[in-house]
């Protein structure tokens, strides 16, 4: 099949006559991509769909699967699937499994057209396996052979025009870093393909009988297809229990030995594979000298550098998310609360009251926090996009192993400080179940950028603004402190877990690494506009939701209690001589606490007193059990309903804030005590809606839920009462 | 776990050159084949792997 010279009968530019299409609008083609690890097949989906992506991986939206339109000819849209990347279509682990639910089931409603394949042009061998498995359950495919440019340098010369000829698909070579190779790609897509006519591996004869026996029973259009049920049927989702039980049947009669036939193909399957390079690939190797990769390893994974350069970069990154950040953090500040006061010098009423201290001040609360965020995605990007955070893996293996974890449940974990959610889907990669739940239990222990928030607002108000030995800010590290304290904890935690639980399977630790690269930038851009976005959107919309309705709680009272409280406040005022600013904080903190919200708060009190909290505290701690950025909006909400000053930024709200006594409210005692609370807590209903997901049992987020704040409200108060 | 290795084309007949350990001393680098690339495997695991001159 010629790929440089493609015929596109059905595409006609628009405004040019051409022949009369039997239909305006195609149906779009619905395109999987697939390929191993590494082998660029992100950025392939990103050039070709842009922005124009669905991606879901904040609360309640599953991660499963990533999709996106791509303009393929003016007349021809298509649906590109991103499938996770897998090395076979044996899943080892769950993340795998998507793959062969999508792939196995022809009724499935999103089953594709066809597939993209990619492969690393580089190491060309291996890419091949997963290649030849697609080929022989007869999909139609691409081969995008990506990486020229490394295989290039590495001296791996391919001839194209053989390859295609020997796999039966075309080939298109590209670099999708770069973007070349992009647009023959889509004129390849663009054509109906059919499913390739060569078949690279069959069952023995002596699997013969059992594979068409399955084959028929379940009417399959092929042999190996056949096969790969009787290999999995434990795993596949479709198929009934009877089903199952058939399967099981089956393969006892006929003595099938799962691991045995698995390893003859992979072994068959390289076997052909190298044929087929023979005829194809010619190595020279132009350099004798060690990869660059490789040098760079020495430096990144030495003995005591490696970890030195580590602490570092994460030391970078918390000065990063605490110190540089804190100028545009403190702009969108001043300038909500600037547009706050501007509102409520022209106009007045309680709909202005409404908006400037409801939605205004909640939505402080919100847009404040994006530079963060953004800084903390960003970091996270690009050690990932680079290869780090395969050598960071390597590096902590061994670290990890007594405490019940593997080195690959140091990417959950340090994608928890980003936001739990994702990395608990993440644990998804860890193949051995017991190292996979201890994972997903720890992980909401990590500080998350929910947690930013309150950690920034509160070590401000009571850590000094200092540099100590000339270089380190020490509200970073406090803020360091902080996150520490929740390291520990999650591996103080998956210590106990690991004597608590039982192995099912042993654990291994097999993993490539990938060659080093510079991040691609543009890759890095999308992922930090897309989770600012989700941030802004998801986290947004229950923020302000909340933020009016405590408003609303806060500014009324059952009855005529706050028109009796205000009165027995103007009452005494001439005895005490108040000034006026004084009579209206009295006025303001009386209703306040006469209100709806105060009266809820007032019950709760007594729970929470021995942490230091008041009720104005455990209002904001209710309302955190939903998510817990919503702690600054919420606490700005009721200080601003509650101080009859001007509306401030948050900050001014919180130092305004006094106890009984006339004295600052926050101590560094209760600061540090509602700080540990915050580190500990388990405030967050999208993490125990995706850990009840991925376990499929209750049992885990209800221990979660029990365990850490059972753990938060025991720290804070020993806090509380050692420095208080 | 063999038909992991397997998969990532450790295969009968390539050759492996062990490049580096991790600070601790395990888990291993192992350089596979003619395109070289690298596999991290814990000591445990390669000892799995039966070599021939």
């Amino acid at each position: 099949m010629a790929v440089v010279t493609p015929t596109l009968a059905t595409a006609t530019s628009p405004g040019v006559p051409g022949p009369p299409m039997p239909d305006a609008r195609p149906r779009p083609l619905r395109i999987a991509l697939i390929g191993n690890p590494n082998s660029g097949k992100t950025s392939l989906f990103n050039q070709l769909t842009g922005l124009n992506q669905k991606v879901g991986n904040f609360p309640g939206v599953t991660v499963d699967r990533k999709s996106g339109f791509a303009q393929l000819t003016p007349a021809q849209r298509a649906e590109i699937i991103d499938l996770p990347g897998t090395y076979s279509l044996y899943p080892k682990s769950l993340d795998e499994k998507v793959i062969t639910d999508l792939l196995y089931d022809r009724a499935a409603p999103n089953y594709p057209d066809f597939v993209v394949v990619t492969v690393d042009a580089s190491n060309l061998r291996r890419s091949l396996l997963l290649f030849t498995q697609l080929g022989d359950l007869g999909l139609p495919a691409v081969l995008a052979l990506n990486m020229m440019d490394v295989a290039e340098r590495h001296g791996v010369r391919i001839d194209v025009p053989a390859l295609e000829r020997e796999l039966g698909v075309p080939v298109i070579p590209m670099n999708a870093r770069k973007g070349i190779g992009i647009a023959a790609l889509k004129i390849v897509m663009a054509q109906r393909l059919a499913a390739p006519p060569v078949r690279f591996w069959e069952p023995s004869d002596e699997l013969l009988p059992l594979v068409r026996q399955i084959r028929y029973y379940f009417g399959l259009h092929n042999d190996y297809l056949a096969l790969h049920y009787a290999q999995q049927y434990r795993q596949i989702g479709f198929l009934s229990t009877d089903d199952r039980g058939h399967l099981q049947d089956l393969t006892q009669q006929a003595g099938f030995n799962s691991t045995a036939q698995q390893a003859a193909e992979t072994i068959g399957r390289y076997a052909r594979i190298n044929d087929i390079l023979l005829e194809t690939v010619t190595v020279t190797r132009t350099e004798t000298r060690e990869p660059v990769s490789n040098r760079i390893d020495k430096v990144l994974t030495h003995r005591v550098g490696g970890y030195l350069i580590f602490l570092a970069i994460l030391f970078t990154l918390f000065q990063a998310i605490f110190a540089w950040a804190q100028y545009p953090m403190d702009w969108i500040d001043q300038g909500i609360s600037a547009l706050g006061a501007g509102i409520q010098a022209r106009f007045h009423g309680p709909l202005v009251q409404l908006l400037t201290e409801g939605v205004l001040a909640g939505l402080g609360g919100v847009l404040m926090f994006i530079p963060q965020i953004a800084l903390l995605f960003g970091f996270l990007a690009v050690l990932e996009e680079t290869g780090y955070m395969a050598r960071v893996t390597f590096m902590m293996d061994k670290l990890m192993r007594p405490f019940g974890l593997s080195g690959k449940s140091v990417v959950p974990l340090i994608s928890g400080l980003a936001c739990a959610v994702p990395a608990i889907m993440g644990a998804r990669t860890i193949e051995s179940w017991k190292d996979r739940m201890i994972t997903i239990f720890v992980t909401p222990l990590m500080s998350c950028s929910a947690r930013i928030p309150v950690y920034t607002v509160l070590v401000a108000l009571v850590v000094p603004d200092r540099a100590v030995a000339g270089v380190f800010n020490l509200r970073g590290a406090a803020l360091m402190g902080l996150y520490l304290l929740g390291l520990f904890s999650a591996l103080a935690s998956a210590w106990v877990m690991k004597k608590l639980l039982k192995a099912r399977e042993r654990s291994y630790f097999i993993m490539e690494f990938p060659v080093y690269k510079w991040p691609r930038w543009k890759n890095v851009g999308l992922t930090i506009y897309q989770k600012v976005q989700a941030f802004v959107w998801q986290a947004g919309k229950v923020i302000v939701a909340i933020s009016v309705l405590l408003w609303v709680l806060a500014s009324y009272g059952p009855g005529q209690r706050q028109a009796a409280a205000e009165a027995q406040v103007r009452q005494q005022a001439p005895a005490h001589h108040w000034p006026a600013p004084e009579l209206g904080r009295r006025v303001a903190a009386a209703r306040l606490e006469t209100s709806y919200a105060g009266t809820f708060g007032r019950a709760i009190e007594p729970a929470i007193r021995p942490l230091g909290f008041d009720w104005k505290i455990g209002i904001a701690l209710l309302t955190s059990f939903a998510a817990r950025e919503v702690f600054v909006g919420t606490i700005s909400t009721i200080y601003s309903v509650g101080q009859d000053a001007d509306l401030g930024t948050v900050q001014q709200k919180l130092r305004a804030e006094k106890d009984t006594a006339g004295q600052p409210f926050f101590t560094p005692a209760r600061a540090f005590s509602l700080l540990v609370f915050y580190v500990f807590a388990m405030q967050c209903m999208s993490t125990l809606a995706v850990t009840y997901r991925e376990t499929k049992s209750w049992k885990w987020p209800l221990g979660q839920l029990v365990y850490m704040t059972g753990l938060a409200y025991v720290a804070a108060l020993v806090v509380y009462q050692l420095c208080a | 776990m063999a038909l992991k290795l397997l998969e990532m084309g450790c295969v009968p007949g390539v050759t492996v050159r062990l490049s580096g350990r991790a600070p601790l001393g395990d888990p291993l680098m192992l350089v596979l084949g003619d395109e070289e690339y690298t596999l991290s495997v814990r000591a445990s695991e390669a000892a799995t792997i039966l070599l021939k001159d």
